[in-house]
């Protein structure tokens, strides 16, 4: 479990991003998030520069980050390149792996809201997910959880979504 | 340690407004161009010098296609970094037509851009869609970038303005000497940036053609990005309907998320 460098980091930086949070109007104080991460969390985590990556809480802490870009803990040694992408589940919070693989669970399964507002992304299909079509559009769907796909940049990810079925 | 806290909280306020100021002017995610704030790089002029003839080639030839084969690292959860490859081919007839396509390990994926849309396409997912464009090379892609956020470390090359496009965030460069890639010698050269610093292979000869491209990311632990290029075609026959997209049976048109903080460019910004 990281503890020395990052948590130096952190005690250093964190006043300065708490302090812009709160000028922002963005920490984690929606309802959904009071209900799943406490103070001492939401301490933990913290936001990485330009709304991009973040670090994890030293327990896991997932938290809401800004513009709403969900963050969810991530292992020790993973390094995000651009938006943090994780995806909401009804009980799991997980960051992408690579080649489809690794799938991590935050530790109490909490649901985030994703970026742009809009339902999270991930850069990868979690393990299981399978495709379906509905109304000639393909959407995919793990753990109850519908994914259609879009493009972020140049490459393609897949946002959550509603059921469609439902609608 | 507690004493460092409190004085921390002391210069909250001011620091705090300076971190928001200073937020809002840089551009938020990473990219090969600079805050507009920056002071005069330190180029050594030979270095300048090299760099700017390879641009002047480059943005003088009308069409060009060029091959590439890149290597681009890539940090697993688990700490240790893998390498993957593409080889990517490049059609370029100015001022309005431009192709990518980029086949490998993790995907094969195409951009056309005919003048008004660039279409992007993932032939493995057989996915596309396709964004509204300029009429011009330049402007499409400053249009890709700021509002998709459309990331081509390799377009740096295609801009007319491409000397000033791949010194805006250069903090210094200097010339490296003479090396060899694939056999034909070049000039090397060498530049930092803030967040990358990124070294150039331009070929010694009356077609000063880039050979070489490093870029090595300093904010994801030295991740490296490399493109040799191949070949260089600078009289090619472009087919027919080279230019245009046509969707492959079956796949399916999808929406692209618009860039995160799309704000909108000022006049004289560069990018």
């Amino acid at each position: 479990m990281q503890i020395t460098k990052p948590k130096a980091i952190l005690q250093k930086v964190l006043p300065l991003f708490l302090c812009l949070a709160m000028l922002a109007g963005l920490l984690p104080v929606s309802p959904l998030g009071t209900m799943l991460i406490n103070d001492a969390e939401a301490r933990g985590a913290a936001r990485g520069p330009g709304g991009g990556a973040a670090v994890a809480g030293p327990r896991g802490a997932a938290a809401v980050g800004p513009r709403g870009n969900a963050v969810a803990a991530t292992p020790r040694n993973y390094v995000h390149t651009g938006n943090a992408s994780v995806a909401a589940g009804p009980r799991r919070a997980y960051a992408e792996g690579p080649r489809g693989g690794a799938a991590y669970v935050g530790p109490r399964g909490a649901a985030v809201r994703g970026p742009y507002g809009g339902g999270a992304v991930v850069r990868t299909m979690p393990v299981g997910a399978r495709a379906v079509a509905i109304a000639g559009a393909t959407y995919y769907v793990a753990s109850g959880v519908y994914y259609r796909p879009v493009y972020e940049g140049s490459t393609v990810v897949y946002q959550e979504v509603e059921n469609p079925g439902a609608q | 340690m507690i004493e460092k806290r409190r004085t921390l909280y002391r210069q909250w306020v001011p620091l705090g407004a300076a971190l928001v100021l200073s937020f809002c002017i840089l551009a938020p995610a990473w990219s090969a161009e600079a805050p507009k704030k920056a002071k005069a790089p330190d180029i050594e002029p030979k270095a300048g010098e090299v760099l700017r003839q390879m641009c002047d080639y480059l943005k003088n030839l009308q069409q060009f296609s060029v091959q590439a084969e890149v290597t681009e690292d890539v940090l697993l959860t688990s700490g240790q970094r893998i390498q993957y490859a593409r080889s990517v081919e490049a059609s370029v007839r100015r001022p309005d037509r431009m192709r990518a396509e980029s086949v490998g390990d993790r995907d094969n994926r195409q951009l056309v851009y005919d003048g008004k849309t660039i279409t992007l396409m993932d032939r493995s997912k057989n996915f596309y869609t396709t964004i509204t464009a300029p009429p011009e090379i330049d402007a499409a892609l400053d249009h890709g970038v700021q509002a998709f956020n459309l990331r081509a470390p390799l377009a740096d090359l295609i801009y007319t303005k491409s000397y000033e496009y791949l010194t805006a965030g250069a903090l210094s460069g200097f010339y490296a000497g003479l090396s060899k890639v694939q056999g034909v010698p070049c000039h090397h050269l060498a530049f930092r940036q803030k967040d990358i610093d990124w070294q150039i292979w331009i070929e010694n000869s009356p077609t000063p053609a880039p050979r070489k491209f490093l870029i090595t990311d300093k904010t994801a632990q030295g991740l490296q990005f490399t493109a040799v290029f191949t070949r260089w075609n600078t009289s090619p026959q472009f087919e027919e309907g080279l230019f245009t997209f046509v969707a492959p049976e079956k796949a399916e048109k999808i929406d692209i998320l618009p860039a995160a903080t799309p704000a909108p460019p000022k006049k004289g910004q560069k990018r």
